[in-house]
């Protein structure tokens, strides 16, 4: 290409090159533009449809079939809580290593076993009801999706006509219940520990049912005629704790296990990737030898060659169970949440996560660190500070600001990640419980980026599920630019700083 | 002077060969046997497109010959809710379900102008499995459906075995997902606790490395090593009363324009050939009835 001023042939020319490259860039532009319009555009259907959805539901009384529900799961948590203690006393029992008859006598017929075997069957016609109810429900909402009125008036009258029953089914649950706390001979509970634990679960179940009245006021009190409010709406979306599609009664988009999940093994990751990345970048940078540094820089940057799929093919196989078998060794019983039940976790996404993240974070310290102007260096060394000195006290405090935009950035990439964590997280939709301690860090989770991978399949064009994940989207794109924006102010602050020494 | 005719040398102008036409010309002699090319796209349930629809496609394939030209099929398995998604789209020609149609989706159709049409092709028994180091042989509809509601978190409350319980399920795109939730939980949702797998396969690999695992599988899944199949109410899978049956579809679109290629596979599926290889892969066989 000839682009000598003098020839007649280059002014044409290199303004068509610069057309190329001006029209290059405006593309670029153009295409990302389009995709925010689309986000926005195909996700702002969502919450007027929600909002219709809840209002059916409300509508045809599913939602008071769930405050019916809601008695009995607050029921069952107790039984949970019993079934703890069953379960506590049978491997206290295993570790006394009875005879089979004797540990067959023990659990079958000690003075525990009836309450154990019948607590939750008690609450069999509790059960029943609540079906008779929501099939009912279910039915009224079927019309009402097929385009008949349902009158809200007739489906509260069925709901609310046999109350009397219902309260009589309360009070029998109570009965029963109650009678085999008593029946339990409260002298002969072994050991002391799981009688205290009995006798409180005794009192809890007294509470339950003294909550009775209270339940029953909330239920005459429903009004299923009682208009969705659009802030309703949008909590359901943002906090709702569940999100259920596919389901016979109603689908729930809630944001916040996916939203927990994602931030969680994030989280692991990052707490996983940065000492890594940063303790490297800054051994590569400062300390290490010639061939040391030529060995490790390509070494580390070739980990963001491996394709995400195939590290996450490598996690469902081989290190979920790797993990899994560790923590099944002798050595590490004394830790409380070993050993390991589900091979597929938020920590084996989070590790994996981290070993994605280990690149980038690696490039960005190393980058931030070689910007430190020389001259600060040198001035360190000339003092007589030793390459571990200069590099702790001089070096790195000046790369500050890089360093947190590194890290920031890495975050930013795992938290965009689909692949790994659609295979390797495990996929429970639930908030983890950090109450239970590190165990938490062992759960399944399921995460924003998996679960539109995973959904997306099945929805139609245009439809409320459809919506709802692009809305998930949506907030995806808003946190990774809330991310980026940061990384790049402190990438900034970082380059100002570091152009201030010029002088 | 008559000059015979020469062979092109260094002293004459040869006719410039150009490359590139002639490539062109290549390509598209070489696409049309594609463009004539018979094309069958299937999506749908894992439970069908894992191993039995692609087999019987290939029997099919070898059946018709290349006489008619080549033939392609395309099978992407996904789940049940994807076949029924892409039939309504017309981006697939058979969808693959392992469960019935609900109200909404018929009304869809009908919205759209299509007559759909649901052919039963086989039928699964749905296999409750654990690990096999689960001492527990059979448990009753009622303890199964306390376990994926989410009613019961731990083996304590059903055994001697003082393990919580990880319930591993299908996704919500799967049919098998729907179907099990039909025949097993009635109108309750499955619980929150359940993890989302997205094959048979993922879920007999997952129940075999944990102790305290249960999932459901297709029936074909449930020898897999590492695992063990449960007697629901008393009776194992390949009884004639189990409660976990359901039958399997191919849904098609009755008014899309089609080769015959089409009829002629679902006719050769519903033939005692096609049977003979349902039954090969531990399905049951379709009730025959007229289509």
């Amino acid at each position: 290409m000839n682009l000598d001023p003098t020839k007649t042939i280059a002014k044409p020319l290199s303004a068509l090159m610069r057309w190329i490259f001006a029209g290059s860039a405006t593309l670029t532009i153009f295409a990302l533009a389009m995709i925010i319009f689309l986000l926005f555009r195909e996700s702002i259907g969502f919450f007027p449809e929600y909002r219709k959805s809840i209002a059916d539901y409300r509508r045809s009384g599913l939602e008071y079939v769930e405050l019916l529900n809601e008695r009995y799961t607050t029921f069952i948590e107790l039984d949970h809580q019993l079934m703890q203690l069953r379960a506590r006393k049978i491997r206290h029992l295993q570790r006394q290593s009875l005879s089979p008859p004797e540990m067959e006598a023990a659990l079958h017929s000690g003075p525990l076993s009836a309450l154990f075997a019948r607590y939750r069957h008690t609450a069999k016609p509790l059960r029943d009801y609540i079906e008779e109810k929501r099939i009912y429900a279910i039915r009224k909402r079927t019309e009402r999706r097929l385009g008949e009125t349902i009158d809200a008036g007739t489906i509260e009258t069925f709901l609310r006509e046999d109350l009397n029953a219902y309260a009589h089914l309360l009070d029998q649950l109570e009965r029963q219940t109650k009678r085999l706390f008593e029946d339990v001979p409260a002298g002969s509970i072994e050991p002391p520990a799981l009688k205290r634990q009995i006798l409180r679960l005794e009192e809890q179940n007294r509470n339950y049912h003294a909550s009775r009245d209270p339940h029953l006021q909330i239920l005459l009190a429903w009004d299923g005629s009682r208009p969705v409010r659009w802030r309703d709406t949008v909590q359901a979306f943002f906090f709702g704790t569940e999100w259920t599609t596919a389901s016979e009664q109603q689908n729930w988009y809630g944001l916040l296990p996916l939203l927990t999940g994602s931030l969680f093994v994030a989280l692991i990751a990052v707490c996983l990737a940065t000492p890594i990345g940063v303790g490297s970048a800054i051994y590569v940078n400062m300390l290490a030898g010639r061939r040391e540094q030529m060995l490790l820089k390509p070494g580390i940057e070739f980990i963001s060659a491996l394709p995400a799929v195939v590290v996450g093919f490598f996690g469902v196989m081989v290190f979920g169970e790797a993990v899994q078998t560790l923590s099944r060794l002798e050595f590490f019983t004394w830790l409380p949440f070993f050993e390991i039940q589900e091979r597929l976790n938020a920590f084996t996404a989070g590790a994996l996560l981290a070993l994605m993240a280990i690149p980038t974070i690696f490039t960005l310290t190393e980058d931030a660190l070689f910007a430190v102007r020389p001259e600060i260096k040198a001035a360190s060394f000339a003092m007589g500070a030793s390459r571990m000195q200069t590099a702790f006290r001089v070096v790195i405090p000046s790369a500050r600001s890089g360093i947190i935009s590194a890290v920031l950035l890495g975050f930013g990439r795992v938290i965009g990640e689909t692949m790994i964590v659609l295979l390797c997280a495990g996929n429970r939709v639930r908030i983890p419980e950090l109450s239970s301690g590190l165990s938490a860090l062992f759960d399944p989770v399921h995460t924003m980026t998996g679960m539109i991978a995973q959904e997306m399949g099945e929805v139609l064009y245009g439809n409320l599920h459809y919506r709802a994940l692009f809305m998930v989207g949506l907030v995806l794109f808003v946190i990774s630019l809330v991310i980026n924006y940061t990384a790049q102010s402190f990438a900034e602050r970082h380059r100002q700083a570091q152009n201030r020494y010029r002088q | 002077m008559y000059h015979a005719p020469q062979l092109c040398s260094y002293h004459c102008v040869r006719p410039k060969t150009t490359y590139w036409q002639l490539t062109v010309l290549i390509g598209l002699l070489l696409t049309v046997p594609e463009l004539t090319a018979a094309r069958l796209i299937i999506k749908g349930s894992d439970t069908l497109g894992a191993k039995l629809v692609p087999q019987l496609a290939e029997v099919f394939g070898s059946i018709r010959g290349t006489d008619r030209g080549a033939l392609t099929i395309e099978i992407a398995a996904e789940g049940s809710a994807t076949g029924i998604a892409s039939v309504l789209d017309g981006t697939a020609d058979i969808g693959m379900l392992s469960r019935p149609l609900r109200a909404e989706e018929i009304a869809a159709a009908r919205n759209r102008g299509l007559d759909l049409a649901l052919i039963e092709v086989a039928r699964d028994a749905l296999v409750i499995i654990v690990n096999a180091e689960n001492p527990i042989e059979g448990m009753t509809s009622g303890d199964l459906a306390a376990i994926f509601t989410g009613d019961v978190k731990n083996w304590a409350a059903l055994s001697d075995l003082p393990e919580p319980i990880s319930a591993y399920s299908r996704n919500s795109s799967s049919g098998t997902y729907v179907a099990f939730q039909q025949l097993a939980l009635g109108t309750r949702d499955y619980g929150n606790r359940i993890q989302k797998m997205a094959s048979n396969e993922q879920i007999a690999h997952e129940v075999s490395g944990n102790r305290g695992a249960i999932g459901y599988v297709a029936l074909a899944y449930g020898q897999n090593p590492g695992i063990r199949a449960l007697r629901i109410d008393g009776s194992p899978a390949t009884a004639t009363d189990y409660a976990l049956t359901r039958p399997l579809f191919f849904l098609i679109d009755r008014q899309a324009t089609q080769s015959d290629v089409r009829e002629n596979f679902i006719r050769f599926t519903l033939s005692p050939q096609g049977q003979s290889l349902v039954t090969k892969l531990d399905f049951l066989p379709a009730r025959q009835s007229a289509p």
